[in-house]
């Protein structure tokens, strides 16, 4: 084994090992930004310390992270890897239905050039990159006309991307944002990326025609991710009582009403879509949706969980929501409508849980946390400046922005960052099954259909390797279980169960006329059959075998 | 929602009680808040469970019961509950002999009541050692007791190889909070002038020496250092060292000393899995200072604030923290160099010194931040508020999820196993006080926190040259297939009963136990299920 396999191993000493480095380097960090006192610095080490605790998070796995049997990134990376082979945006790694997210498969196919193993590349690299995106994204956002932001800015980004949770959220109701957006769901990270610079076409009108452009931004985010659309929309419902509050305008109605009418109107084609094709199959499902413990409804009406638990940085938050509400800019007031957002958001996810329709309500909590890390990153800059008073007396820092002040912040908050105390083994429960390798008989079966069956065909298998065939072969399968059910979902449930339990030449044939299916993947050898004499094996593991009617050979 | 609940109700006190006792500028009231606080969170978590706390075999709390319980079943308490083992806290041991009358059940009673009268207690007594006679140190000594008592929990503990300090220490292992409150008592009197108080002092921390011997060493460490600090920043020569008291301290602590080092701490081993933890502890600097969070961050503020101002209890304070960090110095060189069993101690040690500095420097900051925001009214009052506001996030009541953090907490929830029970009943009518019973691990461990009998076992906490000396001897009670040899060895164990269960089952599979009814020496007394079998020597 390498030096490199040894140390990865003992995971308690790796991370131990992880934890001294990021400690060194960001003393050396804090002297260069001393010495040097550019915000350039502060961004280069908010986003370089972000993307190291990644890379130190996924060198010692052996999957692609999260990859396993009904698990989110399993299915996210068959609809990606599908899509990468030239299917539709619009169909389903479920042959003959419809996918939830036809924009994330259209940039997925366009990124990976049509080949699977693209995809897993793309995927290793997604969590850093989105992290950039959103660096990159909140500056150019988030930067004033005419004054100089940039070291609020770049605080700004710190705060996101290292100070956006604390080891509390391991206990909570919903798990830290910062795994769960960045490294396990980065196309929702996209969405993210695309709010800050939302926020700034809106505020600064920066285009000939701002209300079109800012409008056009907001239907792509819908098209991205409809929740934070759905989240950003209500933010901008709240905005002309802002203007009204703070500035006394009245005329910001009109343009709030166009903005969201146009953003509507892009984004309704997509919702109409998912209402067609999605709305109520839910209940179709026997069993509950596995919510992380302890319940979301416990997290909602625990209001410490987003704020007071945090302990300091919640206060940060805080005093960034009083700096906007003092300085009334045009972003401070884009931001207080979309934190009063949340307020109105948080009551109707309340009702919604109510009336047993409350969704996704972890991604209410990661858009709630992001917004008040934007806010915390304004608060440290609001605390630094006040305490810079304390420090210039003794210290002598006569620079425009006190260097000094922001330095002894950082050192104080070191170990607030992420960096500093994630430990993936004990706080991410995805994190052991991703130190396994892929089995090798699924390595084997994927291989084996990617290189021996057509683009086109379709199989059947059991759930629990259907995700396999699809996430690493981009072939297509008729189930894969009851984690995003088709509309007609018990149907091919009972199908797919009376392929595998008794499969017959009549079933099989009805299947590929209705379903196209091709490939029928049995698990036991030994309960073959000789009935299935109509069937041929092209296909022979140690625990599988995969078989095709021998009549329709123009399938495969 | 149980734990929402409890997230609430802290909440809800803390805002009424700061309320109170900014209005009324009242520290009474904030004592009064710092215990309700501790005593909401026991009443939440621990009052409501069915069966004691965390009592099973292998589990720290259970080896206190047993200590305690046959403590109050017999009177010699230099000996273990383990026969042949020294006893590692006879002043436990004595202290529930005399508390329970002779009665086991009730020991257990008393020991459970311990949490919630340290949790009242010992905020005092920080507070007394804190401010002594000087009242403008009143809300300065306040915040400390808060800090210590209730904010040396952080959410990374949640994390580390010991479990969160405040239910650690005053849910499962009550001793330790009581050693620490004495050992507080003593160096507070220690602080104050006279000779009365001197010898107290040293009375009280050799009492701690036969309890705690490591919050023993640290106190003495505090005593000496503090004298010492004082001599060189002061040149002053008339300095008191306190030589009475630790004279009088180490020569009532000698024998158990020489025991806890000699013995205990040199031929005890840890567990595997307990070196594997404290390998990664003892190396890992963080657990001991940033993991700490804020509490580390105020600390450090404390720290120049106190050796500036340059009093005797300033001066006390920064070297309490110090001789904590000593002590674990001394604890890693040990272990690295042969052995250290109980690195927690030290480890709530450092939290609990930490946190008391953590609340001055908290306190100090708050002060400073009223001053500035040019606040007229009672600032000390504010000031504790302030620092009260800013670390319950970080407090063990706040924090502590006990379902999601601790299984024995889940395990503590289920009834209790009624063949334990029926054996707990049996062995109380049937057997003597001084009574040694041979038994597995497990029931062993049972039955003398049950019922404070001595039990003959291969012990978990014997050194491992006695364990396996124990194991041949059993070897030859159970593979034996002469009687006369068999009582031998049965008979060269002193016990009177042998309790035949599982874990003995399981190691001697191949023993056939109804031999022991038909080889005539032993005769069945009674069965429990299929989990105990009793035999007595005909």
């Amino acid at each position: 084994m390498s030096l490199l396999g040894q140390i990865t191993a003992d995971l308690a000493f790796y991370f131990l090992l992880v934890k001294y480095l990021f400690v060194f380097t960001f003393i050396i960090w804090l002297v260069l930004l001393y010495h040097f006192r550019r915000p350039e610095i502060l961004l280069l080490g908010a986003v370089g310390f972000s993307i190291y605790t990644y890379a130190a998070h996924a060198l010692p796995l052996n999957r692609p992270y999260s990859f396993r049997p009904g698990g989110d990134r399993m299915v996210n990376l068959a609809m990606s890897t599908t899509a990468a082979v030239g299917r539709s945006p619009f169909e389903s790694y479920q042959v003959a239905s419809a996918d939830h997210e036809p924009f994330w498969r259209f940039l997925m196919r366009l990124v990976s050039f049509g080949d699977p193993e693209n995809v897993f590349f793309i995927y290793q690299l997604l969590p850093a990159l989105t992290m950039i995106l959103v660096a990159l994204m909140l500056v150019q956002g988030l930067r004033n006309k005419g004054t100089d932001r940039s070291w609020e800015v770049a605080l700004i980004v710190y705060a996101v991307l290292l100070l956006n949770s604390s080891p509390q959220d391991r206990l909570g109701a919903f798990q830290t944002f910062w795994q769960m957006t960045f490294v396990l769901k980065p196309n929702h990270a996209l969405g993210l990326a695309l709010i800050p610079l939302w926020i700034g076409w809106w505020s600064h009108r920066s285009f000939r025609n701002p209300n079109l452009w800012a409008g056009i931004l907001l239907g792509l985010l819908g098209w991205v991710f409809l929740m934070h659309w759905a989240f950003v929309f209500l933010g901008l419902l709240m905005y002309p009582l802002f203007t009204k509050i703070l500035v006394g305008q009245t005329s910001s109605i009109t343009r709030v009403l166009r903005v969201a009418g146009l953003s509507l109107a892009i984004v309704l084609p997509y919702i109409t879509y998912l209402y067609h094709f999605f709305w109520g199959i839910g209940t179709q499902i026997e069993g509950n949706i596995d919510w992380p413990m302890p319940g979301p409804l416990e997290g909602f009406l625990n209001v410490f969980s987003v704020g007071y638990a945090h302990g300091a940085i919640f206060l940060l938050s805080v005093a960034g929501i009083v700096a906007f509400f003092r300085r009334r800019g045009p972003v401070d007031i884009t931001l207080l409508a979309l934190l009063a957002g949340c307020f109105a958001g948080w009551i109707l996810y309340l009702f919604a849980f109510v009336l047993g329709k409350a969704i996704q309500a972890e991604e209410f909590y990661y858009y709630t946390r992001f917004l008040l890390s934007i806010a915390a990153g304004s608060g440290a800059f609001l605390l630094i400046q006040k305490t810079a008073g304390w420090l210039k007396p003794h210290w002598g820092d006569t620079s425009s922005f006190p260097v000094l002040s922001l330095c002894a912040f950082l050192l104080v908050m070191l170990p607030q960052n992420i960096s500093y105390w994630w430990y993936p083994p004990e706080m991410d429960r995805y994190y052991p099954i991703s130190l396994e390798p892929v089995p090798q008989e699924m390595h084997q079966l994927t291989a084996w259909a990617k290189n021996f069956s057509s683009e086109n065909a379709v199989f059947v298998a059991s759930p629990d390797i259907a995700c396999w065939i699809s996430a690493l072969s981009g072939r297509r399968v008729l189930l894969i279980g009851d984690y995003r059910p088709p509309v007609d979902y018990k149907e091919r449930r009972e199908l797919m169960d009376s392929l595998l339990n008794e499969p017959s030449e009549e079933m099989f044939l009805e299947a590929a006329d209705r379903f196209q299916v091709s490939h029928l993947v049995l698990e036991d050898s030994d309960a073959i059959p000789e009935a299935l004499s109509w069937a041929k094996i092209v296909y022979e593991g140690k625990d599988l075998r995969v078989l095709v009617a021998s009549i329709p050979a123009d399938l495969d | 929602m149980h734990f929402l609940l409890t997230q609430y109700t802290i909440a809800g006190i803390v805002v009424v009680g700061l309320w109170l006792v900014v209005r009324n500028r009242s520290f009474k009231l904030g004592l009064v808040l710092i215990a309700t606080l501790g005593l909401m969170s026991w009443l939440l978590t621990l009052a409501p469970l069915e069966r004691p706390y965390g009592l099973q075999p292998g589990t720290a709390i259970s080896f206190e019961t047993a200590l305690a319980a046959s403590g109050a079943a017999r009177g010699d308490v230099l000996e273990s509950w383990v026969v042949g083992l020294r006893n590692p806290r006879p002043a436990w041991s004595l202290a529930f002999y005399m508390l329970s009358f002779g009665n086991p059940s009730r020991a257990r009673m008393i020991l459970e009541l311990i949490a919630p009268l340290t949790l009242i207690f010992l905020p005092i007594a920080v507070f007394w050692l804190l401010r002594g006679s000087a009242r403008e140190r009143t809300w300065l000594a306040l915040t400390g007791a808060f800090s210590a008592v209730l904010a040396s929990s952080v959410p990374l503990d949640a994390f580390q190889p010991f479990s969160m300090s405040f239910h650690s220490s005053f849910f499962f292992s009550p001793h330790r909070p009581l050693s620490l409150l004495l050992v507080i008592l003593s160096i507070a009197l220690a602080w104050q002038s006279g000779v009365r108080q001197a010898v107290f002092s040293g009375l009280l921390l050799g009492i701690v020496g036969w309890l705690e011997p490591i919050l023993f060493i640290w106190a003495v460490l505090v005593l000496l250092l503090s004298s010492l600090l004082l001599l060189t920043q002061s040149r002053n020569h008339h300095q008191e060292v306190p030589w009475l008291n630790v004279t009088i301290g180490i020569v009532c602590a000698i024998p158990q000393m020489r025991y806890w080092f000699g013995e205990y701490l040199l031929v005890r081993y840890p567990s595997s899995e307990e070196i594997n933890a404290y390998r990664i502890l003892f190396k890992n600097i963080f657990a001991v200072t940033t993991d700490m969070e804020w509490i580390f961050v105020l600390a450090l503020l404390a720290l120049p604030l106190l050796w500036k101002r340059g009093g005797k209890r300033d001066h006390g304070i920064l070297t309490m923290v110090i001789a904590s960090y000593l002590v674990w110095i001394m604890a890693s060189v040990l272990f690295h160099v042969h052995s250290f069993p109980e690195p927690d101690v030290i480890f709530y040690l450092v939290r609990f010194n930490v946190a008391l500095a953590a609340g001055i420097g908290g306190f100090e900051l708050s002060q400073r931040i009223l001053v500035h925001l040019k606040y007229s009214g009672c600032v000390e009052s504010r000031a504790f508020a302030l620092v009260l506001f800013f670390l319950i996030p970080y407090s063990g009541p706040f924090l502590w999820r006990p379902l999601q953090m601790d299984p024995l907490y889940y395990e503590s929830q289920q009834d209790w196993d009624t063949s334990v029970q029926r054996l707990e009943h049996w062995v109380l009518e049937h057997t003597a006080p001084d009574a040694i019973i041979l038994t597995g691990d497990d029931t062993g461990e049972w039955i003398a926190a049950l019922t404070g009998r001595r039990v003959w076992t291969a012990e978990r906490t014997l050194s491992r040259n006695e364990s396996r000396v124990r194991r041949r001897e059993l070897n030859r009670l159970f593979t034996s297939s002469n009687p006369s040899k068999m009582q031998d060895a049965f008979e060269a164990t002193g016990a009177s009963l042998l309790i035949f269960d599982r874990s003995l089952r399981k190691v001697y599979w191949q023993f056939d136990v109804d031999k022991l009814d038909t080889s005539g020496l032993f005769q069945k007394l009674h069965q429990i299920g299929d989990r105990y079998a009793i035999y007595g020597l005909r």
